[in-house]
């Protein structure tokens, strides 16, 4: 990765998490802590959590906005809602781990559990699956890289 | 077992007979039209990319049936998970597969008997052990990590069946049927310690009747499971029923995106006429590979294969196209010289509502062809517990060249001078595809490779990149014509030097997606059985049709 690409990455990310205080120390050393990349998947759990919470509510909107700047050029809000059904009730997620792949990008292992209701059953079942969602960083910010 | 000059004697006069006559012999397997049947083959199960397989069967007879339930891998069907389900009468289980960071993990809310265990693993689940199939000395070619058992296919096998009672008499069998009281089958420990018992394997003979234990039957499983192919008359019941107790049912539901599409498997009625009760043990040791978990196979029909095929003056049944038993029979159960299905792609943001296809097509018995691999007891064709009667036996030994007919290309060769492990065995296919309006595509690729086709067990073909099932192995049908939906129709066409066209084995369907802005419909998925051209003749005998070894176990 390039150096001052992942530097200037971690400046907007400690400035976004109003970390200003930590910016100096981080900015003199010659490459990132352990510490910077822990922050870096906390603010990006913090994402990835966030949109699945909207999603759980289904409020579309708000999941909307956590796409990347380029999914929301070609798709409308109408389009992304569309892109659910309704056969499952999503009911909490929790990341299981983070691969970064380079300083922009990076694929994070979650766990969906959800209630399936066979039409044929009495009971829904409670069921959990793991997916592997890509996100990317621009603009100073994690993205959710929908697969369209 | 048969010795080799009179297996070829018997296919010889299963060729003449099946030639003369328009009418299945009393054994003769085939797909059934009921969808009933004594083995299952579930032609595709996926985990990847949010995706959910539920599994259903019900056994609608009153007998407990054992049946053994396998996951194979899409690449060469190498065995992944199996294990043994005991079915109460008239009982209905179901289960689901689902993805975890350490791959596939099957739940089940059921309680019905089953070896390995799986026994009410909603909340936790069990995952499939770590790959012994492909790996090490059992190494294909193919990826050696977890990540291959993510998708496949599902065979479920009648074992055999038993009356059950009295309980005294079928003690194993009658821990298997739900008590009243609770619900909850009380033999399920019994029966788990029989099959992973060599010395509680038993030998098969009559049913016994009386209501007293009966040395060698009762606590054995050959003797308990003493039904196959009928029930025999009683006293209260004047004739034979036949025996094909099995319906399944499947669903792929998507846990990220919130759909679900299902589909009926392909059941395979008159598999067999007599048991095929094996151990919940592997082929080491005092157990030979017949009794051991690797069987029963869709190697293990003891029928010939037909088919019903239309006919100029449509009277049915029509012409048969009849080939002997073992994989041969249900290979020539499932031949098919062309696959036809529709399909819908519109992938403009624009326009409102957006559409994808993929295609499975699943070649279930390729491996029996393909994957020659002597001295490795996961491979289709090996010759572990061999020579004798306690093995497959039914792999070219080294020096010798080996036939992957009807398929084109050997996936694992190990007669060959020098090795191969190919990781692929590919076949070349024929694409015709239209829009609705008859129109044929002049703007035609594939994916990759230029040339279409398929090299898997388990294939899945998308369009256009649409891709919905997630699959690695994808290969994509590529067109650029204006078209959003018709119809295609692939060509199983590949014909090895001095063979005749008879088609390829194939099961499958296609699944689209469709996501609708523009009429605020939410996003849904809808699946589609193929529909198929049968082959005209089939010829048995190398090269035009190879056995590939008797029957296992016989």
């Amino acid at each position: 990765m390039n150096l001052l690409r992942f530097l200037g990455m971690m400046l907007l990310a400690y400035l976004a998490m109003g970390n200003a205080s930590a910016l100096a120390a981080d900015v003199v050393q010659a490459a990132p802590t352990a510490e910077a990349a822990q922050t870096q998947r906390a603010l990006l759990e913090q994402r990835v959590t966030a949109k699945w919470d909207a999603l759980i509510r289904k409020d579309f909107a708000t999941a909307y906005s956590f796409t990347s700047p380029s999914y929301r050029k070609l798709f409308s809000l109408d389009a992304f809602r569309s892109s659910f059904g309704n056969k499952v009730a999503w009911r909490r997620v929790e990341v299981v781990d983070v691969e970064f792949k380079g300083g922009d990008a990076a694929t994070v292992g979650i766990n969906i559990h959800f209630v399936y209701h066979q039409p044929q059953a009495e009971k829904p079942l409670d069921m959990q699956t793991y997916v592997q969602e890509p996100w990317v960083f621009v603009d100073g910010q994690w993205w959710y890289l929908v697969k369209s | 077992m048969m010795n080799r000059k009179m297996k070829q004697l018997a296919l010889a006069v299963g060729v003449a007979l099946g030639g003369l006559s328009l009418v299945p012999s009393a054994q003769a397997v085939s797909v059934a039209k009921n969808n009933l049947g004594q083995a299952l083959i579930f032609p595709y199960y996926t985990v990847r990319g949010g995706w959910t397989t539920l599994f259903g069967v019900t056994n609608t007879s009153n007998q407990v049936v054992a049946v053994k339930v396998r996951f194979r891998e899409a690449y060469n069907s190498r065995d992944v998970f199996d294990f043994n389900l005991i079915l109460s009468p008239h009982d209905l289980w179901t289960a689901w597969v689902t993805d975890s960071p350490n791959g596939p993990v099957i739940r089940t809310e059921d309680s019905s008997c089953t070896v390995g265990n799986i026994v009410g693993t909603g909340a936790t689940g069990v995952t499939f052990p770590a790959p012994v199939s492909y790996v090490g000395s059992a190494a294909d070619g193919g990826p050696t990590d977890v990540d291959r058992m993510r998708e496949g296919y599902v065979e479920m096998i009648m074992m055999g069946a038993s009356p059950g009672t009295p309980a005294a008499v079928y003690p194993l069998a009658a821990g298997a049927i739900h008590g009243a009281a609770t619900g909850t089958p009380p033999g399920c420990a019994a029966l788990v310690s029989a099959f992973q018992n060599p010395a509680a394997l038993g030998s098969y003979g009559p049913c016994p009747t009386g209501t007293s234990a009966n040395a060698g039957v009762s606590n054995t499983l050959r003797g308990e499971f003493c039904n196959y192919a009928q029930i025999p008359a009683t006293g209260t019941q004047a004739a034979p029923l036949p025996l094909q107790p099995l319906k399944g049912t499947y669903a792929l539901v998507n846990g990220a995106k919130g759909f679900n599409a299902v589909g009926l498997p392909v059941a395979l009625q008159n598999f067999r006429n007599t048991g095929a009760m094996t151990l919940q043990l592997d082929s080491v040791g005092p157990v030979p590979f017949n009794n051991s978990w690797h069987e029963p196979s869709l190697n293990s029909t003891t029928s010939t294969g037909f088919q019903f095929i239309p006919t100029p003056t449509a009277t049915d049944p029509g012409a048969l196209s009849i080939i002997i038993g073992g994989v041969t029979g249900v290979t020539g159960a499932l031949m098919r010289t062309n696959v036809i299905n529709e399909w819908s792609r519109r992938s403009n943001p624009a326009a409102g509502w957006v559409t994808a296809t993929d295609w499975v097509l699943t070649f279930p018995t390729k491996n029996f062809f393909v994957d020659n691999d002597a001295g490795n007891r996961y491979a289709g064709r090996n010759n572990v517990s061999c020579p004798g009667p306690t093995g497959r036996c039914n792999a070219t030994p080294v020096g010798t060249a080996a036939v992957a007919v009807p398929f084109t290309q050997m996936f694992v060769d190990t007669s060959a001078t020098t090795p191969v492990r190919r990781g692929s065995s590919c076949d070349a296919i024929t694409l015709t595809l239209r829009d609705r309006e008859e129109r044929a595509s002049t703007g035609l690729g594939f994916s990759p490779g230029a040339s279409p086709q398929l090299c898997y067990e388990t294939n899945v073909l998308t369009f256009n990149q649409g891709l919905i099932l997630n699959s690695p192995i994808a290969a994509s049908v590529n067109y650029s014509d204006p078209f959003l939906f018709g119809w295609m129709n692939v060509g199983l066409n590949s014909i090895p030097a001095g063979a005749s066209n008879f088609g390829l084995p194939v099961v499958g369907f296609a699944i689209t997606s469709r996501d609708d802005s523009a009429t605020a419909l939410l996003s849904e998925a809808a699946l589609y059985d193929h529909s198929y051209v049968s082959p005209s003749t089939m010829t048995i005998g190398n090269p035009g049709y190879p056995t590939n070894g008797p029957v296992s176990p016989p």
